[in-house]
């Protein structure tokens, strides 16, 4: 069906209260963090919060609610220590456990989510974090090579695996993350307050940077509900990086409010490795 | 959910879906239109 289709045939369904009954699972309409809802609230459970399916290896990796909460705690106590409530925290890193830590750190610290997408060139990141006047930014050794070290704003870049920049801001290894803290209590949040930072396509004009709410979630809820269907016994699979708005929303966000874990990919996009036939035994695409 | 560009190069290499035991309840596909042989595929 087309979306048009799915949006007539579930039009009469929609009850502008249902998202906040059935996604607002901690917060309420005058505190709610949408990082708690989608994994703070998950923080004891030992079931698979993440999966990332590796298109190089063949491997899967996965990550309990419980380790990912703890490393999103790590990055939350690393960025109370070094940046204010509201400062943009940008992560251009590729598909793997760090990045999710960060996405759910950042907001869980009141802090608002910056994506620049992982294949981007120098002028389209540096773009974005001078006009989004981004405080710290997450990336790899080759993201170090093509950032501009001396934008105004800019104080810190952590590595994952190393690198040095070309100008005055602070180089952090990702180990000065994993020093801190696994424990954190989510700032409190209006619903209304911004948790992500993202930026138009640029066709007309420079791109546009839109700030989207902690509710979002909840207004999600018909699409999610009614066209998605999505069950918390269901294996996801959203073959979008939190970089791209669905991505974040209804790959990363949704599935923990929805209560089952992110499944993602990462590697270059192989049709032929994207699902195997079932007689090799791992699971397909769902 | 699966972007439509990666719907289209996965028909495009030829994948014979029939090799597959795909149990899939739902499929979503977002950003841009998907074309009607895709969908048919």
């Amino acid at each position: 069906v087309t979306y048009n289709d799915a949006y007539e045939a579930v039009a009469d369904l929609y009850d502008k209260e249902a998202g906040w009954e059935e996604h607002a699972h901690v917060g309420d309409k005058e505190s709610f963090n949408v990082a708690t809802e989608a994994l703070g609230r998950h923080s004891d459970s030992d079931e698979t919060g993440l999966r990332i399916r590796d298109f190089e290896s063949g491997e899967t990796e996965t990550y309990t609610f419980a380790e990912l909460d703890a490393a999103a705690n790590r990055v939350a106590n690393y960025l109370s220590e070094h940046t204010d409530r509201g400062a943009r925290i940008g992560a251009k890193l590729p598909t793997q456990f760090e990045l999710y830590a960060v996405v759910f750190g950042t907001i869980k610290a009141g802090r608002i989510y910056l994506p620049p997408a992982p294949v981007f060139g120098p002028d389209a990141l540096n773009y974005r974090l001078e006009d989004s006047r981004a405080s710290v930014l997450f990336t790899t050794a080759s993201g170090c090579e093509i950032v501009d070290a001396d934008l105004s704003a800019l104080d810190r870049i952590v590595t994952v695996d190393g690198g040095s920049v070309n100008g005055s801001t602070t180089v952090d290894d990702y180990d000065a993350v994993r020093e801190h803290d696994d424990a954190f209590d989510a700032v409190e949040t209006h619903p209304n307050d911004p948790f992500t930072l993202t930026y138009t396509s640029g066709t007309t004009g420079s791109p546009k940077g839109v700030l989207s709410p902690h509710r979002g979630p909840v207004e999600l809820h018909a699409y999610t509900e009614y066209v998605v269907d999505l069950r918390p016994d269901d294996v996801y699979l959203v073959a979008a990086s939190p970089s791209w708005s669905y991505g974040l929303n209804m790959g990363t966000i949704m599935s923990g409010v929805r209560g089952t874990a992110i499944g993602c990919y990462r590697g270059q996009f192989d049709p032929s490795r994207s699902s195997k036939p079932s007689k090799s035994g791992t699971s397909t695409t769902r | 959910m699966i972007p439509p560009t990666a719907l289209r190069q996965s028909r495009a290499a030829g994948i014979d879906l029939s090799e597959y035991d795909i149990d899939l309840r739902v499929l979503i596909s977002a950003g841009e239109a998907l074309d009607q042989d895709t969908v048919d595929w």
